[in-house]
């Protein structure tokens, strides 16, 4: 008896740790934070979203999947807004080089915040 | 041994009897109108055909009572897109993109042909929806919100429709009568539809569409879903369009 006990536990535990498998693609909260910043966009809001958003790219990068379609665009335009250009240079390359299907409106992207540079 | 054999030919009898009820039954219900699902490749052939990888999500047309319907569908779609295997364009981008060309709504795209939507961002196919309906009802005994919205997905290379689908979802909104007696279930049903959190209803509306959407290249049954039958005949091609 003490035996099966032992055995039901140990697998119990086991199971436990096993890595859950990564999904195919990970969106988070991304839908809520997103509500949240549209209908009040504030200091609080938008960096609720942007942390969502940063978190959803570690956790994909963690589990060796994609981030989601249009997230690493996404991120770099509130890093824009922010004033951060260089990250938001770099986050929007980052789409192109995640989904090709990007390239298209990646390029538009970078030539409108040249032109708005001179 | 005369008794026993008179029981069992009751019991024969009986039996038959059953019999031709079951049977009665089995047909009468063949005879109910059951809906004939149609397969994605029967109501979707051009899907197939063209292969889009890449959606370009609009501002939808709303033409429901509540404002901010269009800001919830904004929030909601691209996840559901996604996990159906397409490329969406990143829609806070796209739709400041418009912004800046004077467009805030989608009745202002009516008139502009996907062809030149999908030049200007890069995309295979654009994805037009118009909200009809987005009411909250209230009653006497419970109340419902009731969410319709009809998709309808045009190729940039031909300007046709790819993949339509209307889908009309009504959430019960009653509160629990136990609690309270009646004045409390009435004031429970009106705190409850006025709250009613429209996130999860609206995912769900989303979440019934695109199951009829043939699956994109990013999904591991791509282009291996031509003979899943769950097409309602009255809500895809005209219907989506009402």
């Amino acid at each position: 008896m003490k035996n099966i006990l032992l055995i039901l536990l140990s697998t119990t535990l086991l199971a436990a740790c096993a890595t859950k498998p990564a999904p195919r693609v990970y969106w988070g909260n991304y839908s809520d934070s997103l509500y949240e910043l549209k209908k009040e966009p504030s200091a609080n809001t938008i960096l609720t979203h942007k942390q969502e958003l940063e978190e959803i790219i570690s956790k994909s990068e963690a589990w060796n999947i994609l981030p989601p379609p249009g997230i690493s665009a996404e991120l770099g335009k509130l890093y824009l807004e922010a004033g951060e250009k260089e990250r938001a240079v770099q986050m929007i390359k980052q789409e192109a080089l995640n989904y090709p299907e990007s390239q298209t409106l990646v390029a538009l992207l970078l030539r409108n915040m040249e032109e708005q540079n001179k | 041994m005369r008794t026993k054999k008179i029981t069992t030919t009751k019991t024969i009898t009986r039996l038959k009897t059953l019999l031709v009820l079951v049977a009665t039954v089995s047909i009468l219900s063949g005879c109910a109108t059951r809906t004939q699902y149609l397969t994605k490749q029967e109501a979707f052939p051009a899907m197939y055909d063209q292969k889009p990888l890449s959606i370009l999500v609009v501002p939808a047309i709303n033409d429901s009572t509540a404002a901010d319907a269009g800001d919830i569908y904004a929030s909601t779609i691209a996840p559901y897109l996604s996990y159906g295997g397409y490329y969406v364009l990143p829609i806070e981008i796209t739709t400041a993109m418009l912004r800046a060309d004077g467009i805030q709504d989608g009745h202002q795209l009516l008139d502009v042909p996907a062809e030149k939507l999908g030049a200007m961002f890069g995309a295979d196919a654009v994805l037009f929806v118009n909200i009809t309906e987005w009411d909250t009802n209230y009653r006497v005994f419970g109340g419902n919100v009731t969410v319709a919205i009809g998709f309808d997905l045009k190729s940039t290379k031909t300007g046709e429709s790819l993949w339509s689908y209307k889908v009309r979802q009504v959430t019960n909104t009653s509160g629990d009568s136990n609690n309270g007696g009646l004045l409390g279930a009435i004031i429970v049903t009106a705190i409850k539809t006025a709250t009613q959190d429209y996130m999860p209803i609206a995912k769900q509306v989303n979440s019934i569409a695109v199951s009829t959407l043939p699956l994109g290249s990013y999904h591991p049954f791509h282009n291996k879903d031509q003979l899943f039958k769950n097409v309602h005949p009255d809500l895809f091609g005209a219907a989506a369009k009402q």
